[in-house]
């Protein structure tokens, strides 16, 4: 196929090669030695030429692919021409303007504009083209705006550019442009700008891809700092995005430019009603679809920005404009995490936050946003002395906050895997019109506010989602009923039910509602055609606020044995056949190849399945974290494993595995042999750090724990936090069960209990009276319990050394 | 090139067919801005070409509820010409505009030298709108060079020595290039529906 050169002489051209070569669908110009014949060969150029159109159609291509003078006049584009012509009409517009210049009498300027000599071009925008320009009267380079001539002839333009620099003007902001004068009646309106030494942020991205941590907070900061300058003055910008971001060279300052397109909110005459303006990669929804924009539009830019950064690329990608807009309406992007999987949580919650396809769900304004990404840039330069914005954290109790980070008591393993647990179970509102929208994610502990809460307002019932119960047998629901709630598990498959594993609950749940002397009713579940389909066992619970709280609470303990059993009754959850992983984000459902190749690397552990969907959980979480349900849940279709590959992922429970090893390992807790207790005098000493806490039935945000130490000596326990240190002296006494712990602080000795496996101390203390606790749980306003738990990091018993950050 | 999606789903609103509404969609991205080109020719503004388009391409939706499949006749040329009616009727009176009356506007477009050239402009306006689109598509599919070879000899009218030049690459290189391109072209503007004329 590829003969040599030398087999196709001039005397016997290969016609027909040269006819397949044209014909190929292949435009890599594979044919290399044909190539390298054309090169030699007139005759073969001339064929190939006549058999590639005839005259006419060369002609025509030459004629028809010319820019005219209407493919640039739009404020919007929409001809192909700017697709192809792009480069040629940009030096159109930049020759028409030169040609406008008054010559000047310095030979090296390019021409003179009303006082200014312009010594460059900086480029070529939507309105017109930007020079550089020397201000003889101050002496100093500025940036001129310039009109492009064809658009200063068309009054509405003329208008639009007046109106651009009127805005921008008025803007007074070391992170906006400043526009020095403006200058509309000449026959080439301009305006006149500082001229800002440096590329844009869009020329960094290019260069060196998704930007550091600190890079990306400053940046945005100043961002939102400058937008919240315009939007004070009723402005929007209406095209943020990298491009019109410039970063000054050698100062850390960022400037936003080009408020080409910024238009006042209440000056709607002249941009017309539909027509789009905007680059799209970085428009919002309401821009997109042509709705009318407020400033929460540039959020959504913003936002859009910073994905960018953390990512290096931006969200939204398509082929055609078109396609960019509708996935921007429609589709979330790819979750940050899965491109920079070392972007922090609470940085992508706020990109999420700002990209919120419903304007109402984004920040208030660009002033929260500053001070937010402020806050978050102190943090991550100086994390010991700034904490995380507490916006940032959940809004329940902190204890931190509180400052009632006294010393606690905790949880171990067994507690860990509760919350685990605990953590996963999923309220749904169930609102019978938008049911995705209202998903609400609590861990148990805060079942109780939730249920009151859910009674002061008449909520629909609330779906209490459980692990393992089998197909159809899914939650237990919660139901406001007059006075109380009722409580429904739903039991399906009747035939063989008390033969399935799930019955267990039943039996716990019948057995707890009678030592509370609470009456269950069953009631038969219709199909349609009258059969039975299921049973419902409902219980009913009344009385005030505190009694049904306590009373679900006790129950749901009961039914699932949360503090009994090392090992959770519903350590996974089973989650409805759609979910969002979080707010405003795509479940993450990936392919078989891609679900298994993240089980192998061995970062996931298996969580659970439900309907046709097996999930899979981060391993560092399960072991670490009361989990919240966050997009790290990967799932895949079940069906797509085979049997190999299911019993592979069903049988990594790590959970299981480190909590009968640590079992193995140590003394079974209810020996109260002397050994253990001398060993505990000696495995409590050491560094710990604070992965789980909770505080009258209220669980801390781990942001808050993160930068706890706990330097356990001889006789001392000293908590330090942010350079504070809280110091109590501690007895132990492992043989009660629970093992005992006293702990006293101020002369005042507060009771209470630990357990100690191995590298998990947990310990639960009672705060506000003498009576000891009896279990690792903490409880709202009765005992007002506080539980840690704590994972050793080192062993050294250095009680005055200072406390190290964990990576 | 920006699509309008508002206003393309508002089209598009009134078409059943999901073959004629892909048929449709294309007909707006050609029509658009020649509609848009021949406005502003007239000396139309931007703002005001804007709504000219947008207002005859409701228009001709509308119309397209009066369409009645028929042997032999296609969507397409349909479409066409029920087009080329509306457009005529809105370049060339300022009065507000009719419901389209296909007869009446064939008629007239037959009849006057102004017509026929609005009509030859109209065609050359399609073309030229099939080939841009066209080319931008050709454009995406092949490497930056092979287009450069193309724009530089062909639209800019640089010789192909010139090109090989500043491109660095063969002569050879630069006609495989820019024939390749042009048979490319013809193909897509053909597909696009182009007249071969």
């Amino acid at each position: 196929m590829n003969s040599p050169e030398h087999e196709l002489p001039s005397a016997g051209c290969d016609l027909q090669r040269v006819q397949n070569f044209l014909n190929s669908d292949h435009y890599h110009l594979e044919d290399t030695d044909l190539i390298a014949h054309l090169d030699r060969c007139p005759e073969c150029r001339k064929y190939l030429e006549a058999q590639a159109g005839d005259p006419l159609r060369w002609q025509q291509a030459q004629d028809l692919l010319q820019t005219n003078e209407f493919d640039h006049a739009s404020s919007v584009e929409y001809s192909a021409a700017t697709c192809c012509g792009m480069d040629a009409s940009q030096t159109f517009a930049v020759k028409d303007v030169l040609d406008l210049l008054v010559p000047s009498e310095f030979p090296n300027h390019l021409g003179r504009l009303g006082t200014y000599e312009v010594t460059g071009v900086v480029g070529v925008g939507g309105m017109g083209v930007v020079l550089k320009a020397i201000d003889p009267s101050l002496d100093r380079v500025v940036a001129l705006k310039v009109m492009s001539p064809r658009l200063a002839n068309n009054e509405n333009a003329r208008k639009r550019f007046a109106r651009e620099a009127k805005a921008a003007a008025a803007v007074l902001h070391p992170n906006v442009i400043p526009i020095h004068s403006v200058s509309s009646g000449s026959t080439l309106p301009f305006l006149v700008m500082s001229y800002i030494r440096g590329g844009s942020l869009q020329k960094r991205l290019d260069q060196e891809g998704a930007l550091p941590l600190v890079e990306i907070l400053r940046i945005g900061s100043q961002i939102a700092a400058g937008l919240a300058a315009a939007h004070e003055q009723g402005l929007i910008h209406r095209d943020i995005k990298p491009e019109n971001i410039l970063l000054e060279e050698g100062v850390e300052r960022v400037t936003i430019t080009d408020f080409g397109l910024a238009r006042s909110v209440d000056d709607n005459t002249i941009t017309q009603l539909g027509s789009i303006a905007g680059t799209p990669q970085y428009m919002s929804p309401e821009q997109a679809s042509g709705e009318q924009l407020d400033q929460q539009s540039d959020l959504f830019s913003l936002g859009s920005l910073l994905y960018a950064l953390c990512t290096g690329r931006p969200p939204y990608r398509d082929d055609t404009s078109y396609g960019v807009m509708r996935k921007i309406i429609d589709e979330a992007p790819t979750p940050i995490q899965k491109l920079s999987p070392e972007t922090p949580i609470w940085l992508i919650s706020i990109v999420e936050q700002l990209m919120a396809k419903k304007k109402e769900d984004r920040f208030a304004s660009a002033k929260e946003v500053h001070t937010l990404l402020d806050a978050c840039l102190s943090h991550v330069q100086q994390p010991l002395s700034n904490p995380i914005p507490s916006k940032l954290l959940s809004k329940q109790t902190s204890i931190a906050k509180k400052n009632r980070m006294k010393i606690i008591a905790g949880i171990g393993l067994a507690m860990v895997v509760m919350l685990l647990g605990i953590g996963q179970l999923r309220f749904n509102y169930l609102n019978s019109k938008t049911m995705e929208d209202h998903h609400v994610f609590k861990p148990l502990s805060e079942l109780d506010g939730y249920i009151e809460s859910m009674m002061n307002s008449k909520y629909e019932p609330i779906f209490l989602t459980l692990a393992g119960l089998g197909k159809d047998e899914n939650y237990l629901s919660i139901f406001p009923t007059d006075g109380g709630v009722t409580i429904r598990y739903s039991a399906y498959d009747t035939s063989d039910y008390l033969n399935k594993p799930q019955a267990k609950y039943l039996t716990r749940l019948t057995a707890a509602a009678n030592s509370m002397s609470l009456p269950v009713l069953e009631r038969n579940d219709l199909k349609s055609d009258g059969t039975v389909k299921g049973i419902n066992y409902e219980l009913r619970i009344v009385g005030n606020p505190e009694t049904i709280a306590s009373s679900t609470k006790k129950l749901l303990t009961e039914i699932f044995q949360i503090n009994q059993s090392a090992i959770c009754g519903f350590r996974y959850l089973n989650m409805p056949g759609k979910y969002s992983t979080s707010k405003g984000q795509e479940p993450r459902k990936l392919s078989k190849e891609e679900f298994m190749h993240e089980f192998d690397s061995e970062k996931y552990v298996y969580m659970g399945e439900q309907e046709t969907n097996i999930f899979l959980i981060p391993r560092d979480l399960a072991l670490e974290m009361p989990v919240t349900l966050d997009s790290k849940i990967l799932y895949t279709d079940v069906r797509k494993l085979n049997s190999e590959e299911l019993k592979r992922i069903r049988s990594s429970m790590c959970l299981v595995q480190e909590s009968s090893s640590n079992q193995e390992k140590n003394v079974p807790d209810d020996s109260p042999a002397t050994p253990t207790a001398h060993s505990d005098d000696s495995n409590i000493l050491g560094t710990w750090r604070v992965i789980f806490s909770e505080d009258s039935g209220r669980a801390a945000p781990l942001e808050a724990l993160q930068d706890i130490r706990f330097v356990i000596t001889k006789d001392k326990m000293i908590m330090e936090s942010k350079g504070r240190k809280q110091e109590s002296t501690y007895k132990l006494n492992p043989s009660t069960w629970p093992k005992s712990i006293d702990l006293t602080e101020d002369g005042r000795t507060k009771p209470g209990i630990y357990d100690l496996q191995g590298d998990t101390l947990r310990i639960c203390t009672s705060e506000t009276t003498d009576t000891r606790p009896s279990a690792f749980i903490s409880q709202p306003d009765s005992v007002n319990d506080l539980v840690i738990t704590m994972k050793r990091i080192s062993s050294e018993k250095l009680p005055t050394e200072p406390t190290t950050q964990v990576d | 090139m920006t699509e309008f999606p508002n206003t393309k789903s508002l089209l598009i609103a009134n078409i059943q067919s999901p073959e004629n509404r892909e048929a449709w969609a294309e007909f707006v991205q050609i029509y658009r801005p020649v509609i848009y080109r021949m406005a502003r020719r007239r000396g139309m503004q931007d703002a005001d070409a804007q709504d000219l388009s947008q207002d005859v391409l409701m228009r001709i939706s509308k119309s397209i509820e009066t369409w009645v499949p028929q042997e032999g006749v296609r969507f397409r040329h349909w479409l066409r010409k029920v087009a080329s009616n509306a457009i005529f009727t809105a370049v060339t009176k300022s009065k507000p505009l009719g419901i389209v009356n296909d007869s009446a506007a064939e008629q007239i477009l037959a009849e006057t030298p102004e017509t026929s050239a609005v009509a030859s402009e109209l065609q050359d306006e399609c073309l030229r709108e099939q080939y841009l689109r066209a080319a931008a598509i050709v454009k995406q599919d092949v490497s930056p060079a092979t287009w450069a070879a193309f724009e530089q000899t062909v639209i800019q009218g640089h010789s192909c020595e010139d090109a090989a030049e500043s491109l660095g690459k063969s002569l050879g290189t630069i006609y495989a290039a820019r024939s390749r391109i042009l048979k490319r072209l013809q193909i897509e503007v053909q597909r696009l529906g182009g007249d071969t004329r």
